[in-house]
């Protein structure tokens, strides 16, 4: 069903002032509202009728229409594909008011970025507790800072190395059914041709001479000839 | 019956936090493919669908019912864009992504739907062309034919999202359009 048109309105200057390439020159035809509105089909059934009349009498519209549809004929090859997950998630165990407050912070982010952020707090809430099981022994505040940080190093590096071994295996996995669509392409192709080859004998065995088709050279024995029998 | 975007928001700003991922199923694809068609990068639009998100789950409280949800996830996404775009040429970074790795997003984003070889050939080699010229594209008429062409919404949820009359919206498909079509013509007499 078609959309109700909103007329342009025609205020100078709005149209064609932005860059040179792909400008045309619409001397004598200003209808490049109308012709949007017909090509995103957002026209009433009656103005659709009467730029449909249009076209058959302005060869520049007739034109352009034609060329933008080939423009969103390409438009419609990029394709996006798998779009990657976000999630919010609510660790057990956390009670809902601490939850509130790190939900902004954390749960939004994706998971290696939730791991390592709380890979991070744990290493920090660890070091921090440290000095009061040690009696006098204090961990200065440069001390956990160095630890923290070198915990968080880890787990990205470890979070990495996964990353890569993931990549890795997605790549094979992708040459893998690449190739195996070759093949069954390949397979088919074959198969065509094996077709092609019982059927042209099966023409040479109701007499036809059609004998010139086997120099493609799949070593057939010609029907009806002997193995005496000279070319 | 599924919930409306409405309905999820009221259970979310009353403590149910799950609820939200309801409405991150429901627009995931839809903002990761608005993002990837603006930058160009899988990357970049990875973290600005993350980013949108977690703004939105941020603001949700501040989100007023006069807009429908979707054009004010839209507006952040690409206000989000938009901030990017100007960190980068802060940098003084090139923000048209190289040919090479274009071309592996490209190769990563199309997916076996049942064409043959040939035709995912053709169809890939047809994405280059089109993400080539749309990157060369001033923004603001790449975004209205990326939200027109992609995203399916009409010339007023266009005008609404980008605070723009819908004359203008207009205008930009037109003039974008005409500037895909001379480079995409030119880009192929060039293969």
């Amino acid at each position: 069903m078609n959309k109700k048109i909103e007329r342009p309105d025609k205020k100078a200057g709005e149209i064609g002032q932005i860059g040179q390439i792909g400008e045309i020159d619409r001397a004598g035809c200003d209808r490049k509202g109308d012709l949007i509105s017909f090509l995103y089909e957002e026209m009433s059934d009656e103005e659709n009728r009467e730029f449909s009349r249009h076209l058959t009498e302005c060869a520049l519209c007739a034109d352009e229409v034609a060329g933008f549809r080939r423009v969103r004929e390409d438009l419609g090859a990029w394709e996006t594909g798998w779009v990657p997950r976000t999630e919010v998630v609510r660790p057990a165990g956390l009670p809902a008011s601490l939850l509130d407050k790190l939900s902004s912070l954390l749960l939004l982010f994706p998971v290696w970025a939730r791991g390592m952020a709380l890979t991070a707090l744990a290493a920090g809430l660890l070091l921090a507790l440290l000095p009061m099981g040690r009696g006098d022994e204090r961990v200065s505040p440069d001390e956990i800072d160095r630890l923290v940080r070198e915990a968080v190093a880890r787990e990205r590096q470890q979070l990495e190395n996964d990353y890569r071994a993931r990549t890795v295996a997605f790549e094979e996995q992708s040459q893998r059914e690449h190739d195996a669509r070759i093949e069954a392409v390949a397979a088919s192709c074959k198969a065509n041709l094996n077709d092609l080859r019982r059927s042209l004998r099966a023409e040479m065995r109701h007499g036809q001479s059609i004998r010139s088709y086997f120099a493609l050279g799949d070593g057939y024995d010609l029907p009806g000839r002997g193995a005496g029998e000279e070319r | 019956m599924d919930p409306s975007d409405d309905q999820i928001i009221e259970q979310t700003l009353g403590g149910e936090t799950e609820a939200f991922n309801l409405l991150v199923r429901r627009w995931e694809r839809q903002i990761y493919g608005l993002s990837l068609r603006l930058t160009g990068r899988e990357e970049e639009a990875r973290d600005i669908c993350q980013e949108t998100f977690i703004a939105a789950y941020r603001n949700l409280g501040k989100f007023r019912r006069e807009a429908s949800f979707s054009s004010w996830i839209y507006r952040i996404a690409i206000n989000a864009c938009h901030t990017r775009q100007r960190r980068q040429n802060q940098r003084a970074e090139i923000p048209i992504v190289s040919n090479e790795e274009a071309d592996s997003n490209i190769e990563l984003a199309s997916d076996d739907r049942g064409r043959s070889v040939p035709e995912e050939l053709e169809r890939d080699q047809r994405a280059r062309l089109v993400r080539k010229a749309l990157q060369a594209l001033p923004p603001d008429l790449r975004q209205v034919i990326v939200m027109k062409e992609y995203q399916d919404l009409t010339f007023a949820e266009i005008g609404e999202i980008l605070d723009i009359p819908v004359s203008t919206v207009k205008s930009r498909l037109y003039t974008g359009l005409g500037q895909m079509r001379a480079r995409l013509e030119r880009l192929r007499g060039v293969l």
